[in-house]
């Protein structure tokens, strides 16, 4: 029962993955205007522009399909970054245990101390603006918990008698680490992954939002952004701030979904 | 005297004590033991005793505080590297947890062949184990469709394919049923009187011991007490006290 | 003269299966009769039921499980009671310990309070007095200075400790009969010994214990069953079944002992997917086996001595 229930919100998160993954990917077929394009401002949503248009005259429509993919790829790309650096940090201190050990757990307490949201306004500020900036700038702080839950994992692992046989048997350490240790985590690295997504892409419309998100190129939270500081909620322009916050909240429960879930099921 | 094969000097392994003020834990204190070859040496001691730790050390699992492994003679630093690496294997308690559960039983036996430069063919790996009982349908299950005993004689397998020379059996026989553990213990004493293996056998169970063991050395709270000879019984040499149901085996 | 004694746990054709993707026969058609003052044991392997026939007794399974069969506890009928009624006698009346030692206790108590919580639940003491009585059971467990330890944490415990703990947590309660289920998994000869002693120690209990430990089982029951792939194919006193066992099984099962020297059949036993299969199920590893083996053999009668083979026909 509980399992079937599980795998129905699985199945759901997918489902909504899968969804902003096609219009992310058909974004230039599905957008009717090209979301840069000036023409009549402050339209309400019409037949011709279905969820009006913004205060320079674009399409509100085509600006939240084209948003899809910087959103995603920010989420995505970051999240792979997060996972990376957690599981290199993971390995080396879980199997190496003893001085590697203690420096990592040691870094890696730091880096979990370190108010992240200011760390991450700070690097905004001093870096070049550019998306591998704002990658930087997410996951500066948010490998901490990926690699704090890996490295205790594959502690665990390291304890069992195969990897044991393994290194009596004369397997090299690379070996081991890559084919014995890394796929008996990838439920694990899974579910790390698909939460360190989310998380991403809420800190990225977060830092948009503020106005600290990517230049020129149009995403959920810079849509928002400007929404908000159009005045759009006085005048009660719901076509212009509700959608993108309705996207950013539906792409975080999908992932949130995929995260927790591929999780419990293992349990 | 026969040749030594592995010696150790004056073993000590230490673990920090968990609890936070208390001073250092000695597991193993100055052990000393050897090893000849075809030899079945017994290290018996209760749960605790430090028993383990002293043969993870001797197989190059556990580096160490103090005290040195001789191996022919030379002295083995850790980590073991080359031949003495290939030549000293461990089977352990919990055959569930011995091969790594996403391979299957045709992929983790493959590697010991490439380690060893063997061809890796269905014939070579058939053959390997199928003077234990397990047939080539076994081979492309995984880990957890296997029994307990299938998957300690496929461990036992796995590892005498690097034609080990000393053989650490870490209670190998502890999670079987009586039948099985039979069966395995068979298989060892015949395979260590074909090629003239050494085994340093780690039980709890002083009657397995006995019935095992050329030597057994004793471990107390991880200081090396007396050694005996064991003494066989149950089999030929009191005859009153054999059970019935033995007249049955030859 | 056992006769005498009432029938405290009465079994009546249990079965147990699992459906499924992979369709288990656990326990096939399993009768016992407990009285008062036996000290069962019911012998087996690993895949052989007999943990699942315990916790069929006491109605403990998973939903997925299909049990048919009858259980009662005197003249109670286990498998008609309400859930409410049944907790009345768990715990109460018959008591289980559970496998493992390591998961029988929460973690966050202190042993003292553990094995004194029964007492207040089901008997009413006040917590002071169950305090100071549960240190006399843990004194009569043998454990080493019980005062200090019994406000100790379960995680101070060594495995052998924790398991004579859960006993004393088990009869606690007062309850007169005792499941326990593989007590000594894990233990090393030493703690097992101590086990033992706690088990004999038990005075006036019945006792059910599922083990694999021949030598264990010896040492601690007046009766033993022996449960082969999901079936029961001998039952006795524990004098007799080890004096003269009659089952091909048990008789191959006591030779392969270290006392006896280790001796066994040649070939390897198949894995437990026969079961639920008709014949024999010991039929691919006997020597002594027949055309008749083909048929499942029924459970024959020698004078108290029950055994499930075609020899005793």
């Amino acid at each position: 029962m509980t399992k079937l229930r599980h795998n129905k919100a699985m199945l759901a998160g997918l489902i909504i993955i899968a969804f902003f993954v096609l219009v992310a990917l058909f974004a230039d077929l599905i957008s009717p205007y090209d979301p840069s394009a000036l023409g009549v401002a402050y339209q309400k949503p019409s037949a011709e522009h279905l969820l009006g248009t913004n205060d320079l005259g674009q399409d509100i429509f085509s600006e939240m399909i084209y948003g899809v993919r910087v959103s995603l790829f920010l989420g995505i790309f970051s999240a792979l970054i997060v996972t990376f650096v957690g599981s290199v940090f993971a390995l080396i201190a879980g199997y190496y245990g003893g001085a590697a050990d203690r420096v990592i757990c040691a870094v890696t307490d730091i880096a979990m101390a370190v108010p992240s949201l200011p760390l991450t306004l700070l690097l905004i500020a001093y870096l070049k603006s550019g998306v591998f900036s704002l990658v930087l700038a997410i996951s500066i702080t948010a490998w901490t918990g990926t690699a704090r839950i890996l490295r205790s994992r594959v502690r665990q692992i390291c304890q069992l008698p195969y990897i044991k046989i393994e290194k009596t048997l004369g397997v090299r350490t690379p070996v081991i680490l890559f084919k014995h240790v890394l796929p008996n985590l990838k439920d694990i690295l899974l579910t790390r992954m698909a939460l360190s997504v989310s998380g991403a892409m809420m800190t990225e419309s977060g830092l948009s939002f503020l106005g600290l998100g990517t230049y020129g190129q149009k995403s959920w939270g810079n849509i928002l952004h400007f929404a908000f500081f159009r005045n759009s909620i006085l005048r009660g322009q719901v076509w212009w701030y509700l959608p993108p916050i309705i996207c950013i909240c539906i792409a975080v429960m999908g992932f949130m979904l995929v995260g927790y879930y591929g999780q419990q099921k293992k349990d | 005297m026969r040749d030594v094969i592995l010696e150790a000097r004056g073993l000590t392994k230490r673990f920090r004590s968990r609890e936070e003020g208390k001073r250092s834990f000695t597991a193993v204190d100055k052990a000393s033991l050897s090893l000849c070859a075809g030899e079945t040496l017994g290290l018996l001691g209760e749960s605790g005793s430090g028993k383990s730790t002293l043969g993870q050390m001797l197989v190059g699992l556990i580096r160490p505080d103090e005290g040195t492994i001789l191996y022919r003679g030379q002295p083995l630093p850790f980590p073991f590297k080359g031949v003495p690496r290939q030549k000293i294997q461990i089977l352990f308690q919990h055959p569930e947890v011995s091969f790594n559960p996403q391979l299957t039983l045709r992929q983790s036996l493959s590697e010991p062949f490439r380690l060893r430069g063997k061809p890796v063919s269905d014939e070579a790996l058939a053959e390997c184990i199928s003077r234990f009982g397990l047939y080539p349908e076994h081979l492309e299950r995984r880990p957890g469709a296997l029994s307990g005993g299938e998957l300690q004689r496929a461990a036992l397998a796995r590892i005498l394919v690097m034609e080990p020379e000393v053989i650490l059996l870490d209670e190998p026989t502890s999670m079987l049923d009586v039948i099985t553990q039979a069966q395995i213990v068979d298989f060892l004493r015949r395979y260590r009187e074909e090629h003239g293996t050494s085994y340093l056998f780690i039980t709890h169970s002083t009657s397995l011991a006995e019935q095992v063991c050329h030597r057994i050395i004793h471990i107390r709270a991880g200081v090396l007490a007396e050694e005996e000879v064991p003494e066989r019984k149950g089999g030929e040499a009191n005859e009153k006290d054999r059970h019935p149901v033995l007249s049955e085996f030859q | 003269m056992e006769e005498t004694h009432e029938i405290l746990l009465r079994v009546e054709d249990l079965s147990v299966s699992f459906e499924g993707k992979n369709f288990v026969q656990a326990v096939e058609h399993v009768s016992l009769e407990v009285r008062a003052g036996d000290r069962l044991c019911i012998i087996g392997e690993t895949g052989s039921g007999k943990s699942i026939l315990l916790l069929a007794i006491l109605r403990l399974l998973s939903p997925t499980a299909k049990v048919s069969g009858k259980a009662f506890y005197r003249d109670k009928d286990l498998f008609a009671l309400t859930e409410k009624q049944l907790d009345a006698i768990r715990g109460s009346r018959i008591s289980y310990v559970p496998q493992g030692s390591g998961n029988g206790m929460n973690p966050l108590l202190k042993v003292g309070f553990q094995v004194a919580e029964p007492m207040i639940a089901h008997r009413g003491m006040k917590r002071k007095e169950a305090e100071s009585r549960a240190v006399e059971l843990l004194k009569s467990f043998r454990l080493d200075r019980e005062e200090t330890i019994a406000k100790q944490y379960p995680f101070t415990y060594s495995g052998g400790m924790r398991q004579r703990a859960l006993i004393a947590m088990g009869i606690s309660a007062g309850a007169e009969v005792l499941f326990a289920d593989e007590p000594t998994k894990g233990l090393d000869e030493t703690r097992v010994k101590l086990t033992a002693e706690a088990f004999n120690a038990l005075e006036g209990k019945t006792l059910v214990c599922v083990t694999h430990d021949l030598g264990f089982a010896r040492s601690v029951s007046s009766r033993v069953s022996v449960m082969y792939a999901a079936n029961q194919v001998e039952a006795a006193s524990t004098e007799e079944l080890f004096r003269n066992p009659l089952h091909p099984y048990t008789r191959d099962m006591l030779a392969a002992m270290p006392e006896n020297g280790l001796h066994f059949r040649p070939g390897y036993a198949p894995a437990h997917s026969d079961a639920g299969t008709a014949g024999c199920k010991y039929a691919l590893r006997c020597d002594r086996c027949s055309e008749k083996c083909r048929e499942t053999p029924p459970l024959f009668d020698l004078g108290g001595h029950q055994v499930r083979c075609w020899q005793y026909a």
